[in-house]
């Protein structure tokens, strides 16, 4: 059974599918013709009905679903290396800090992009402890860094500021945020209360770009 | 009176505040911004949720199929050119996941579940059982009329409980439609119809009586 004219124009007139002139040409017949009148009404009457139905029900346990998903997300790109939907941006060079032990201060304490120059042999004459950082990127707003050589402790420090307070019962603690040289590049490493390094920053120098890689908690990556 | 159509839309926020629209939080994501893909996920998650359940009809794949749309959709979001609008986008993304679950579980259409909880199932002194937020006796009716509804909606085949669902609970266009089910406009309109002409047989008692 094919739809007649009558029937398609009753249904696209419903749907708000009609041009407005077709829709004052029907509404000319609906008040003059009962039947096309009662069949429209039937029909309308219907589609309120099936319009009670939720529309947007949320899912259960809707926080967990986002939460899920979002891990999933995180350990696809850490298993495939793939980075995000960006591709290449660089926020997801540190999507490893979005990992639960560090949720806290993970959100921003890293999220500073270092151009980092070791002095090598050609350089300049060696200064243990002192590293020549070129610039840094914060891509959190409200988060700025500043870099400055501690005589003292013989240390380049990068100092972030605007961070979350770290809450007592995490075990990262800022000021044990370290750095050391290592081959070919430099690896910033995040340690706990305790000494022990939870994760690591490295930047490769020697193929022209830095590389960070995170490495795994409490160990090598 | 035509029925209103009912587009998501973004959000406003109780300081009356817009949230961020679609194409800009499609952009922050393209630019790696996790965050902006969370509010894209609490946005849809129940559109994408009652789609879902709308064509397998059990609340625990609906849930697992929904991620894996979400999922898939993150994955594509490099490549989404912004032709067409995200919900569209996302909604064929998730239809594909869902039929793509269909075929492998062989679930022929016709063939009913029910997950509903009855009420007579629901400790009234439970904590958790829900509470009376209107009139008993409408409450009743209106769980009466949901079950009619989907028992009939279940009679109907994936296509066409699919076709009428856009259509009808979220509004979508006729082109809409037919962008998410990658048909043309002419079988979204055929598509309705019947499932209209059936659903009319079915529940012809049931809306005639309360209106």
């Amino acid at each position: 059974m094919k739809p007649s004219i009558d029937q398609e124009l009753i249904h696209r007139y419903l749907d708000g599918e009609l041009d407005p002139a077709a829709r004052v040409d029907l509404e000319r017949r609906l008040a003059a013709e009962p039947g096309l009148r009662q069949e429209c009404d039937q029909l309308a009457r219907l589609g309120k009905m099936l319009q009670q139905q939720p529309a947007a029900p949320e899912p259960p346990y809707p926080d967990f679903f986002n939460a899920h998903l979002l891990r999933q997300i995180e350990q696809e790109q850490a298993e495939t290396g793939a980075v995000s939907a960006a591709g290449s941006a660089g926020r997801d060079w540190f999507g490893w800090l979005r990992l639960p032990w560090l949720v806290a201060a993970g959100a921003t304490a890293l999220a500073v992009f270092s151009l980092v120059r070791i002095d090598g042999p050609t350089g300049p004459a060696p200064d243990p402890g002192r590293t020549s950082v070129v610039s840094t990127y914060a891509p959190e707003p409200g988060i700025s860094s500043s870099v400055y050589f501690v005589d003292s402790a013989g240390a380049t420090v990068i100092e972030l500021t605007g961070l979350d307070d770290i809450p007592d019962e995490q075990n990262v603690s800022g000021r044990d945020l370290g750095s050391h040289e290592s081959g070919r590049g430099l690896a910033v490493t995040l340690l706990d209360t305790s000494g022990r390094p939870v994760a690591a920053l490295m930047a490769d120098l020697e193929d022209g770009a830095p590389v960070f890689r995170p490495l795994s908690p409490g160990g090598q990556g | 009176m035509p029925r209103p159509t009912a587009e998501p839309r973004p959000a406003t926020r109780e300081d009356g505040e817009s949230e961020p629209h679609d194409r800009e939080l499609v952009a922050r994501c393209q630019a790696g911004d996790m965050r902006a893909f969370d509010i894209l996920v609490t946005r849809y998650r129940g559109r994408i949720y009652a789609m879902v359940q709308n064509l397998v009809r059990n609340e625990t794949d609906a849930w697992d199929i929904a991620q894996e749309a979400f999922l898939k959709a993150w994955r594509a979001l490099p490549r989404f050119k912004g032709d067409a609008a995200f919900y569209t986008w996302l909604y064929r993304i998730t239809h594909n996941v869902a039929y793509d679950w269909l075929r492998k579980r062989r679930i022929e259409p016709g063939i009913e579940f029910d997950d509903t909880v009855r009420q007579d199932q629901i400790d009234p002194a439970g904590r958790t059982a829900p509470r009376p937020d209107q009139r008993p006796d409408a409450g009743m009716i209106n769980r009466e009329l949901g079950d009619r509804i989907r028992a009939a909606m279940n009679k109907l085949s994936a296509d066409h409980r699919q076709t009428i669902f856009l259509k009808e609970v979220q509004g979508l266009k006729y082109h809409e439609i037919a962008a998410v089910m990658e048909c043309s406009e002419g079988t979204v309109m055929s598509r309705l119809f019947y499932a209209r002409k059936k659903l009319q047989e079915l529940l012809r008692d049931t809306y005639e009586a309360i209106h």
